[in-house]
Formats: C-alpha cells, sequence, structure tokens
C-alpha cells in the first residue's frame, strides 16, 4: 500500500472536514462584527447546546444501520407534541408532566417509527428523499388530528388550547407550567451563566446509551448493515427488521428531543415547531463534520454550536455589515439549508475521490 | 397463549400504565381558592381572622383580611401550608403549619378559619360549587 505525502493528507483532511471548516471561518468574521459579548455569547450557546442536542443526536443511529439522515425524525416530533397538547389539557406541569408527555407520546412515537422503517425497507437506497417525503404525509395526518380530532373525538376541555369554534387546537400553546422543568431540575448558576444541568445529564446518559448500543450485538448488526446490507444478510442479520428498529429508536428519540426542545422554548407552535426540526438537526449535524453514512457523538457538538453561533451572530453580523438584520436572517436561513445541498454534494465527491484514491492506492502509483 | 415474554410485557404495559396515573395525580396543577370568611362545618362555626399570611408549599405568600378571598395554584395530592396571623401593625401573634390533602374541584377553596380553628379538613366548597 502507498503511503500518503503530507500534501495528500493535509488535502484529505480539508476533504472531510470542509463544512465545519467553512463554518469556522464564517463565524470567525460574524462574531467580531456582530459585537456581542463572549459572556452572551456563552450564554446562548449553553441554551441552544441543551435545547438542540438532544434532537440531533437521535440521528445517529439510523447512519450507523446506513439508512442515511432520518428526514423521518419529524414524526417523532409530533408525537411528542400530541403528548404535550393532551399534558397541557390536563395541566400537569413541571418534569411529572414532562415525563407524562414522553409516556404518551412514546407509543404514537414507535407506531410511526415502525410505518416509517417499513415503508423505507420498500425504498432501500432510497431512505433520505422517501422519509422527507413520508414526514409530509404524516405532517397531513398530524394536522387533520389536531384541526379536527382534538375536541371532537378526543376530549379538551381547557379552553385556552381549542379554537373559538369548538375543536381544533390553537396555533400556539403556552407551556409555561412545563418551561425550563428539565432544564433547571438542578439549579445551578456559575457567575453570569444559568447551567441547564438537568438537560445535560440526560444529554449525557443518551450520549453514553449510544456508545453502549453500538457495542451490543443489535449495534453490531447495525453497522453490519451498514456497510453492506448484501453480506449482512447473508451472515444471517435479519436486515428488514434491524432497519425498522434503527427507524423506531431514532423516532422515539427524536419525539423525546422535542419535548427536550420545547420545555426549553416554553412555547409550542402546534403546526409549524414540528416542521423544521428535521431540516435544522440535519444542518447542525452535517455542520459538526458528519457525512450521510458516517457520524459521531462529537460532530453533533460542534455542529450544534457552529450553527446556533450563526444563528445568533448572523442577523447582528448583517446589520453592521448592510444596515438591515433583516439581511443577516436571510443568509442564515440561505446558509441553514444550502448547507444540507453542500454537504450532500461533498459527500458523493468525496466518495468518488475516496474510491479513486483507493484504486491508484491497489494498482500502485506510475 | 401467555407465555414467560408475554407476560413480561403485560407487566411491564401495566407498570408503564400506572406510572402514568402517579405522574399524573402527583403533576397535576389546581386552582385552589383561598378563603377567610366564617364558615359553618358540621354545625360549628369558625370565625375569620382581621388579617392572615398565608404560603402553600413554601411558596409566594398570600395576605388576606377579614372577608378577602383569593385564589392560588397547587401542584399535586397532598400540600403544607403555613399561616401566619398578624394584628394591626402587621406583626406575626400566631404562626400554625400543617399539611392537607387537595379533594377535588368542587371541594377546591381552602378555609383559613377552618384550618386555624382545627377542623378536620380545611378545603370547603368552592365557589363555583356552592
Amino acid at each position: 500500500m502507498k503511503a500518503y505525502t503530507p500534501k495528500e493528507k493535509l488535502q484529505h483532511f480539508l476533504i472531510s472536514n470542509a463544512v465545519p471548516i467553512i463554518f469556522i471561518l464564517m463565524s470567525a468574521i460574524a462574531i467580531p462584527l456582530s459585537g456581542f459579548s463572549a459572556t452572551y455569547l456563552v450564554q446562548e450557546m449553553l441554551i441552544r447546546l441543551a435545547r438542540n442536542s438532544f434532537l440531533v443526536l437521535s440521528l445517529i443511529i439510523p447512519i450507523v444501520a446506513g439508512m442515511g439522515l432520518n428526514f423521518g425524525m419529524v414524526l417523532g416530533a409530533m408525537a411528542g407534541q400530541i403528548g404535550l397538547i393532551l399534558v397541557s389539557d390536563w395541566a400537569v406541569v413541571g418534569m411529572r408532566g414532562l415525563l407524562l408527555a414522553a409516556l404518551i407520546a412514546t407509543p404514537i412515537a414507535v407506531a410511526l417509527g415502525y410505518v416509517c422503517g417499513a415503508v423505507l425497507n420498500r425504498a432501500k437506497g432510497r431512505e433520505m428523499v422517501t422519509s422527507y417525503i413520508l414526514g409530509f404525509f404524516v405532517n397531513g395526518i398530524y394536522q387533520l388530528t389536531v384541526l379536527y380530532a382534538f375536541g371532537k373525538l378526543i376530549p379538551i376541555a381547557n379552553s385556552e388550547l381549542v379554537l373559538s369554534r369548538g375543536y381544533g387546537i390553537r396555533n400556539a400553546i403556552n407551556l409555561a407550567g412545563m418551561r425550563h422543568g428539565l432544564d433547571y431540575l438542578i439549579p445551578l448558576r456559575i457567575g453570569n451563566l444559568n447551567v441547564p444541568v438537568g438537560t445535560y445529564l440526560t444529554i449525557a446518559l443518551f450520549c453514553l446509551f449510544i456508545v453502549w448500543f453500538r457495542r451490543t450485538k443489535l449495534g453490531q448488526d447495525m453497522r453490519a448493515i451498514g456497510q453492506d446490507m448484501g453480506v449482512a444478510g447473508a451472515a444471517g442479520i435479519p436486515v428488514e427488521k434491524t432497519r425498522i428498529i434503527a427507524i423506531i429508536i431514532s423516532t422515539v428519540l427524536a419525539c423525546y428531543g422535542q419535548i427536550i426542545f420545547l420545555q426549553n422554548i416554553g412555547t409550542m407552535n402546534t403546526y409549524n415547531s414540528h416542521d423544521q426540526a428535521g431540516m435544522f438537526a440535519i444542518a447542525a449535524l452535517l455542520i459538526g463534520g458528519a457525512t450521510v453514512s458516517k457520524a459521531t457523538i462529537p460532530n453533533v457538538f460542534v455542529g450544534v454550536i457552529l450553527f446556533h453561533l450563526m444563528f445568533v451572530v448572523s442577523p447582528m453580523a448583517g446589520k453592521q455589515l448592510m444596515g438591515q438584520a433583516q439581511i443577516g436572517e436571510y443568509f442564515r436561513v440561505f446558509v441553514s439549508y444550502g448547507i444540507i445541498a453542500i454537504s450532500l454534494a461533498l459527500h458523493a465527491w468525496k466518495r468518488q475521490k475516496d474510491r479513486e484514491r483507493a484504486r491508484r492506492s491497489l494498482r500502485g502509483e506510475a | 397463549m401467555v407465555n414467560r415474554r408475554n407476560a413480561v410485557r403485560i407487566l411491564l404495559a401495566a407498570a408503564l400504565v400506572l406510572l402514568g396515573v402517579y405522574l399524573y395525580t402527583s403533576g397535576k396543577q389546581h386552582q385552589m381558592f383561598v378563603d377567610n370568611m366564617g364558615v359553618e362545618i358540621d354545625g360549628r362555626t369558625y370565625a375569620p381572622e382581621a388579617s392572615v399570611r398565608v404560603a402553600f408549599d413554601g411558596g409566594e405568600p398570600l395576605e388576606l383580611a377579614s372577608g378577602d378571598r383569593d385564589v392560588t395554584q397547587v401542584v399535586g395530592p397532598s400540600h403544607s401550608v403555613k399561616v401566619e396571623v398578624l394584628n394591626e401593625s402587621g406583626d406575626v401573634v400566631k404562626t400554625l403549619e400543617g399539611e392537607f390533602r387537595w379533594v377535588s374541584a368542587k371541594k377546591g377553596m381552602f378555609s383559613i378559619p377552618a384550618f386555624l380553628g382545627g377542623a378536620p379538613s380545611p378545603m370547603i366548597d368552592s365557589p363555583g360549587a356552592e
């Protein structure tokens, strides 16, 4: 095998980490322009890291199983929201309210995850686009349920939740009783910074679960399927069942992630909150240096920090640079969606380069 | 057929349902009226205090004069209460602490005179149920 030259190694490193490097450079330019203090940015990052990490972590398991980025995580987000609507109606507050919402949402998320996994088994090789469209389909069912079934078929006693016509849920739900129920379960204040210890402990447990899960028989089966479905099937691994399990786990975890996300925000936009959950979580993961076929826990944290750093500083940087905060905001929206396209294109390009390199190293340089 | 695996599943499902019931009862928020008016319970009359300060579950205290009624939120089935009776200059002349249980929304009013007078339960009919 041919040893790589330092130039090739550098090129490989730059190609592998192109997206995080671009974002680090953009942040390095935007932070001084925004004029925000370090304390403010650290506080914002602490809150946003707690708010989003769980959702982003839920994407790792399907990637391990070779199913790509699970755009179908919005199904889990919808299940979580249904749990939160019911718990808000029953006026169960605090951490108990969040746990009850998770308990109610879990069977819904399992059922939706099963449907999603079964559909994706019929669309092998096209999982990402299929799960993306499936998200739109289930969104329709969710809207129908929340707009017509709630208050009619499913009794809702709290008039503050129901539309004036007597059925259907209002556009915005105040989660004041559950706000920061997990974040500040263990209150910790360092100087001027509030640290959401409860959420960080939950995220740490989830990280340990992922590390442990990868070492289990099921985790190893998923890795084998992710590398080559045909070989895994020939080795006796139940490919389709394992893929369904991967999607169910991801959907259930996305459901918990959405509950954690919304308890941090304190308000739920009934018809839109779940819409962007998938897109933003996927963008954050890709910005952290993950690809369609490989994602690690550090990718999640690097991605969430870089993505949300851009969220915070872009409007102010735009205002300082162009005189309008809206320009910075447009830029951020453009970047957050564009990064998915760039990452997918870079992934395809990198795979082609890797294949060429592998061919060259096997052949020997002429 | 109920084999070992199915039995475990049924037990797990039952445990989750029980957990749900526990979370619901212990996390349910109730709107509770707090009343400082004279009340008659089981033939015995309890007179109001001129001025009291009352705090539930260590929360923000409410101040009520004789004949006042206020509303607060309590979470769960059992609660602690601290009632301080104040004199005309606002000094505490008597403090009584105790515990009580939430009965139902119908009996959703906490009577301070009943609590201070040692009634079996300080919870009386709420205004809507009267």
